[in-house]
C-alpha cells in the first residue's frame, strides 16, 4: 500500500487488513442483512399480529359504534315512517269519513227525494176527505148522460188540487171497499172512461177516500172556507172531511219511462 | 472489491428475507432486534469509512459488529428493566430505546457524510493522478470514527 506511512502499527494493520478486509467486511455484511431481513419479517409479523390481536377490541368497539349509528339510523327511520303511516291512516281515515257523510247526504237526498216523487210509502198526519155519491142521485136523472149527486173525475181533481194548493205534502185517493190507495203524483192522470173514474190507469168508484197529508188544520180549513170546494160540493153530495193523526199512503206505482226527457 | 461485502448484504438480505424465515414474532423481543440492527448498520459503515482512511482493523470490525450490537439491544432492555420510559399504559415509550435512536442515528449520518467526502476526494485524487488508483486522500481527524 502506502510506503509513505512510517508508522509500523499503521502498517501492519494495513497490511493485514490489505489480504483480509473484503472477507471480513462481506462476511459481516452478510449478518447484517440476514438480521436485516430477519428484522423487516419479524416486524411484519408484529404488525399482522397487532392488527389481528392487539387491535381486536378497538375494531370490535367500531363495529358496535357502526352498528349503533344505523340502529339509530335504523329506528329514526322507523319513527319516520310510523309517523307517515299515521298520517296517511288519519288521512284515510278523514277520507272514509268525508265519503260516509257525502254518501249519507246522497243517500238522505234520494231519499228526500224519493218521498218528493212519490215514490216511498209514507206516514203523517193530514185530513181524510170522503166523497161519496148522492143516495138520490140515480133518480134525478141528468141531461146527455151527465148526472148530478154523483161524484166526477173532476170534482176529485178539484179537491186535489185545492188540497195542493193548501200546501198537502202527498195525496193518495182510495176507492170504494178495500180496494188499495194509489198515489196522485205528478204524472197522475184523473179522468171518467165511461161510467167509471180512472186514477193512474186503475178503475177506481166511489165512495172515494182522499188522504192528504200535511198540517190538518190548515188542510181543513181551506177546504172548509166558506164557499171552498167542500161548500160547492156539499151541495151536490155527502162531502166529509176528518182530521188525523196518522195516515199511511202507499209508494207511488206508476213511475214513467222517460224516454224523451234528457237532463238539461 | 468494494461491491462484494454490498452483493453479500443483498445476498443474505434476499436469503431470509424471500424464504421467509425470520424472528419469532415477538413484539418485545423485536424491539431490542431492531436497534441491534441500527447499531450493526452503524458499525458496517464505520468499517466501510475505516476502510477508506486506512483505518480498518478485521478483529476490531467484526467484534464491533457484533458487540454494539448486542450492547445496544442490551441496553434498552436494561433502561426498560429500570423504568427509564416516559408516558402511561400502552401509550409509554422507552427512553433508553430513544437514547439508543438518537445516538446511532447521528452516528450513521455522521458515517454516510464521511464516506461520502471520502469517496469524493478519493475519485478526485484518482482523476488527477491517471491510473494511480491506491492513492488515498490524508487522513482527518475530524471525520474520524469510533
Amino acid at each position: 500500500m502506502n510506503s509513505s506511512i512510517p508508522a509500523p502499527q499503521s502498517l501492519t494493520r494495513s497490511s493485514s487488513s490489505s489480504s483480509t478486509w473484503v472477507l471480513s467486511l462481506t462476511g459481516v455484511c452478510f449478518v447484517f442483512g440476514m438480521f436485516l431481513a430477519m428484522q423487516i419479517r419479524a416486524q411484519q409479523k408484529v404488525l399482522a399480529q397487532r392488527d389481528s390481536g392487539k387491535n381486536a377490541p378497538i375494531i370490535v368497539q367500531n363495529q358496535m359504534q357502526n352498528l349503533h349509528k344505523k340502529l339509530e339510523r335504523e329506528t329514526a327511520g322507523r319513527a319516520a315512517a310510523q309517523n307517515k303511516l299515521n298520517a296517511l291512516q288519519k288521512q284515510l281515515a278523514a277520507v272514509a269519513t268525508g265519503s260516509q257523510t257525502r254518501s249519507a247526504a246522497l243517500q238522505k237526498q234520494m231519499q228526500d227525494l224519493q218521498v218528493v216523487a212519490g215514490l216511498t210509502a209514507i206516514k203523517g198526519p193530514g185530513v181524510v176527505i170522503t166523497m161519496a155519491d148522492h143516495p138520490k142521485a140515480a133518480e134525478g136523472g141528468g141531461t146527455d148522460g151527465f148526472l148530478f149527486g154523483i161524484v166526477h173525475d173532476f170534482d176529485i181533481l178539484q179537491v186535489v188540487n185545492e188540497l195542493r194548493a193548501a200546501g198537502a205534502e202527498a195525496i193518495a185517493v182510495q176507492g170504494a171497499g178495500n180496494q188499495p190507495a194509489t198515489r196522485i203524483t205528478n204524472f197522475s192522470a184523473i179522468r171518467c172512461v165511461g161510467p167509471t173514474i180512472y186514477i193512474n190507469e186503475e178503475r177506481v168508484a166511489a165512495p172515494f177516500r182522499i188522504h192528504a197529508v200535511g198540517n190538518p188544520d190548515g188542510l181543513a180549513s181551506a177546504l172548509k172556507m166558506p164557499d171552498g170546494i167542500v161548500d160547492k160540493l156539499s151541495r151536490l153530495f155527502p162531502i166529509n172531511v176528518r182530521e188525523s193523526d196518522e195516515l199511511r199512503l202507499p209508494a207511488s206505482e206508476n213511475t214513467p219511462k222517460m224516454r224523451a226527457s234528457k237532463t238539461a | 472489491m468494494i461491491f462484494l461485502p454490498i452483493l453479500a448484504m443483498a445476498g443474505g438480505f434476499a436469503l431470509f428475507y424471500f424464504t421467509g424465515r425470520g424472528f419469532e414474532a415477538d413484539e418485545v423481543f423485536a424491539r431490542y432486534t431492531a436497534i441491534a440492527v441500527l447499531a450493526g448498520l452503524d458499525t458496517v459503515l464505520g468499517g466501510l469509512r475505516a476502510r477508506l482512511t486506512n483505518d480498518f482493523d478485521d478483529v476490531i470490525f467484526v467484534t464491533g459488529f457484533f458487540a454494539n450490537a448486542l450492547l445496544a439491544g442490551g441496553l434498552v432492555l436494561l433502561g426498560e428493566k429500570l423504568g427509564l420510559e416516559t408516558g402511561f399504559g400502552d401509550e409509554r415509550v422507552s427512553a433508553m430505546m430513544i437514547a439508543a435512536v438518537v445516538v446511532f442515528g447521528s452516528r450513521i449520518f455522521n458515517n454516510l457524510a464521511a464516506l461520502r467526502r471520502l469517496l469524493i476526494e478519493r475519485w478526485r485524487a484518482r482523476r488527477a493522478s491517471g491510473s494511480d488508483q491506491k492513492s488515498t486522500p490524508e487522513f482527518r481527524e475530524d471525520l474520524r470514527g469510533a
